[in-house]
């Protein structure tokens, strides 16, 4: 594969006292004989315990950069560093573990599991990250790790429900409790309130603002509403693939 | 640890994965339950044939047989070790009648047979009557044995009656009642002033019979009883007055006559003069519709064998039957209804005598054999092999081999013994040396092709549960796209993703296998009664007596089979989650969530 191979990327480090650090990151998606560059050399560097926004249209390549910042997608070219890390080098298995236990992902229309109640859903990382004997011996800490923040969130009386049973400010709460179980470094959101009323939403910005606030989480956030974007520490444009200011 | 709990969530809450566990077990179940019931059939084959003939069979082609048996046999034992036991057998033909009874006359096939011997070359023992499991049957038991078989017998009758007849026993006031069950002790049945269906009168009316013609028989046997020592007395004064040169023959004849009379009145004829009857021959015993059988004719009657004296050469003019008188002994029942209802075994040399294969001598001079005494059969049994296991197929021919190798040397010692008279040759014609198997080929043979075309068959339609799971979990996969991404996003790796749909795919299989097997098991635990139930409610009559030689279904599982179908369905579970599961793999988590 040619895409780690670039020489520039290789030479780059993360600036100091970063957690997270993008570096030259494109992005180009082949359809057939076209191809489309999404992401034309983004970089940017994310402190600890920032709470930042990354504001664009829709179509702006915001939603990409989130992906390529949570693992989920790799870069044409460029890399991400997470904490002093290069994500490009590592192993699928690494990358995998780090997805589970340094990122929390929220998205915008929750992505709940259906079959699972609300304390499941919450735990799902948990499950994820250990064996059937670890899972077992550490169920107990697990299940009130997830329950303490479910409670935290309001959520205190819906652990046997299922998602269907909640309503979208309610799904999107525990999605945040499932983000921030494995107490991950870093919070990714995608359009986080982006379909919830703006009284519900608002009440997801101030549950993002708050963890940002007391427990110093670092999150970064994609939308397309500029006021959220200004209620956060610090923001960031995108536009046609490039950042703007 | 997530992909064990989500799979039992999707098992849970997936309504048509029930579909592919009902469409595995269904395959399951047919399939165990068709072979076990023909691997049992084949079991009670081979079972049959070897209790009845042995593992090896020696006959001789034409009437007159094998003679110098016993001559061979010691040969046979000592130079071909794996030989256990080993006997001759004579089948002859004739007409059983029933002392007593006119009208009756069935023609038999008559077994003469070595006791207790036979019971080492066969299984004998194990489906007698009052003999039951004893390591050395004979013709001649002690009484008292016979008496409480009969006892047991008629135990069994009022259990029956009791049974039949419930709802009309209860129906009755209760000091009736007392009296019908008192009266039922002594089989007296007073039901029949009760109204009853024509089938249960019927019923009634075959038992009332069986239980008077039984009584007649205990009350022989009891006389017999009380006049044993008469008997071995008088016995005892005949011998010492042939012994002694000074007794006149009217003595003798004497003697002779008070012996006569008294197996006349106990109806006990000498221990060479005892019959074992098959439990099966129609007009001795009957059948209800359970499938117990009720004897009519038991230890302690008469009957009269007409025998056709086939080991004689046959005139122009025919020839006439011998006739004799014997007490029925005991009765044996081997599970095969073409032996049952129409085979009795009676002692060999008697046999020998009635069916003129004895030998005879020169009339002026005594010491000229004219022709050696003959059977038609050797029955040799086999010993276990020296690791414990019974000998197979195999093992048999080889032996079987060896043993002709012996019988070609023994046959041409005795040519050269006697150049000039083939009449005292081992045998006249070929002598054909089988396995029980290759004389049972010609039913074996076919059941196998046909155990191999159900497994085929239900194995083909497994295919429709391979696809049939192939199609529920792709369905699944598009359907959880989405949620796939979410596992990923959260750090589930792509083999994590795929095994979550191998162990789906593997449980269905499991479960449904699971399922199936119980269903089997049952099924065919019960398939007399299921057989009995569809013949009652639909007339449906899948298990012919006659055609399959046995009275029931065999209802053994067939746990070796089990052990596959279980481990092939897991593997058809996995086949059909196969490509699922790869799909599942390679979905790019940004796609998957993306997904719509």
């Amino acid at each position: 594969m040619s895409k780690h191979d670039n020489k520039k990327t290789d030479k780059v480090a993360p600036a100091s006292g970063s957690l997270v650090s993008a570096v030259d990151l494109r992005k180009t998606y082949r359809m057939g004989k076209v191809s489309l560059e999404v992401l034309k050399g983004v970089s940017f560097d994310v402190r600890a315990g920032e709470f930042m926004a990354i504001y664009g249209h829709s179509g702006s390549g915001k939603s990409t950069l989130l992906h390529l910042l949570g693992l989920l997608d790799e870069p044409t070219t460029g890399t991400v560093f997470i904490d002093s890390t290069d994500t490009a080098k590592l192993p699928a298995g690494k990358r995998n573990r780090m997805r589970s236990l340094d990122v929390g992902f929220i998205f915008q229309f929750y992505h709940l599991l259906p079959e699972l109640s609300v304390l499941e859903n919450t735990m799902l990382p948990s499950m994820v990250d250990s064996s059937v004997l670890g899972f077992l011996t550490g169920k107990g800490s697990h299940r009130q790790r997830a329950a303490e923040l479910l409670n935290e969130l309001g959520l205190g009386d819906r652990l046997k429900h299922r998602p269907k049973e909640l309503s979208g400010g309610e799904r999107q709460r525990v999605a945040i409790a499932r983000a921030l179980v494995n107490k991950p470094k870093l919070l990714l959101a995608d359009e986080p309130t982006g379909n919830l009323d703006s009284k519900t939403g608002q009440r997801i910005m101030d549950v993002l603002l708050r963890f940002n606030r007391e427990n110093h989480q670092t999150i970064l956030m994609v939308t397309h509403d500029e006021d959220l974007a200004d209620e956060v520490g610090r923001a960031i444009t995108l536009q046609d693939g490039r950042l703007v200011k | 640890m997530y992909k064990l709990f989500l799979c039992l969530r999707y098992l849970r809450s997936k309504v048509f994965a029930y579909f592919a566990v009902l469409g595995v077990a269904l395959c399951v179940w047919m399939m165990l339950v068709s072979v076990s019931v023909m691997t049992g059939f084949l079991n009670k084959i081979e079972k049959a044939a070897k209790g009845l003939f042995g593992d090896i069979v020696i006959e001789g082609r034409g009437e007159r047989g094998l003679a110098w048996y016993d001559e061979f046999i010691a040969k046979m034992k000592a130079e071909v070790p794996e030989v256990e036991a080993a006997g001759p057998f004579i089948l002859g033909l004739g007409i059983l009648r029933v002392e007593g009874d006119s009208d009756f006359r069935q023609h038999v096939q008559i077994a003469g047979i070595r006791l207790p011997d036979r019971a080492v070359e066969t299984d004998f023992e194990t489906g007698l009557f009052v003999q039951v499991g004893q390591a050395k049957p004979t013709f001649d038991p002690p009484l008292d044995q016979a008496t409480a078989a009969i006892k047991r017998h008629q135990q069994e009758m009022r259990k029956i009656v009791e049974r039949e007849f419930a709802k009309e026993l209860a129906e009755l006031a209760p000091q009736s009642r007392a009296d019908v069950l008192e009266n039922l002790n002594n089989l007296q049945f007073a039901l029949s002033a009760y109204e009853l269906s024509p089938e249960k009168y019927d019923l009634l009316a075959r038992i009332d019979n069986a239980a008077w013609h039984q009584s007649s028989a205990l009350a022989r046997l009891e006389i017999a009883r009380h006049k044993q020592s008469d008997l071995a007395q008088l016995q005892e004064k005949l011998r010492q007055a042939k012994a002694n040169p000074q007794t006149t023959e009217t003595e003798i004849e004497g003697i002779q006559e008070s012996i006569d009379d008294l197996i006349n009145l106990t109806h006990m004829e000498p221990a060479d003069k005892r019959v074992i009857l098959g439990l099966g021959i129609q007009g001795l015993s009957f059948r209800t519709e359970k499938g117990e059988t009720i004897r009519y004719i038991v230890p302690g009657h008469r009957i009269i064998l007409n025998v056709a004296p086939l080991g004689k050469k046959m005139s122009l003019s025919g020839i006439s039957m011998n006739i004799a008188k014997f007490t029925v002994i005991d009765d044996s029942k081997t599970d095969v209804s073409s032996i049952d209802d129409k085979l009795v075994y009676i002692p060999f040399d008697t046999l020998q005598q009635l069916n003129n294969m004895h030998a005879e001598y020169d009339a002026e001079n005594p010491n000229v054999m004219l022709t050696p005494a003959c059977c038609s059969q050797i029955h040799v049994k086999i010993k276990d092999l020296p690791n414990g296991q019974k000998p197979d197929e195999a093992d048999l021919q080889r032996i079987a081999s060896k043993i002709k190798g012996v019988w070609q040397e023994f046959a041409n010692e005795y040519a050269r013994k006697f150049p000039n008279d083939p009449q005292l040759q081992p045998a006249l014609h070929d002598v054909s040396i089988d396995t029980w198997r290759q004389r049972q080929i010609a039913v074996i043979g076919p059941i196998e092709q046909q155990r191999m075309l159900v497994i085929i068959i239900t194995g083909i339609m497994s295919i429709v549960a391979v696809a049939l799971i192939f199609v529920i979990l792709y369905t699944i996969v598009m359907q959880k796209t989405r949620e796939i991404g979410v596992l990923k996003a959260v750090g589930a790796s792509s083999w994590g993703v795929a095994s979550l749909f191998f162990a789906y795919g593997a449980a269905i299989g499991f479960v449904g296998s699971v399922i199936g097997t119980i269903a089997g098991y049952f099924t065919t635990k019960h398939i007399n009664a299921i057989q009995n139930w569809a013949e009652a409610m639909f007339g449906l009559h899948v298990w012919d007596r006659k055609s399959f030689m046995f009275e029931f279904i065999p209802n053994e599982v067939d746990w070796t089979m089990a052990c596959f179908i279980l481990a092939g369905s897991i593997l058809a579970g996995l086949v059909g989650a196969l490509i699922p599961a790869i799909r599942a793999a390679r979905m790019q988590p940004v796609e998957a969530l993306r997904y719509e």
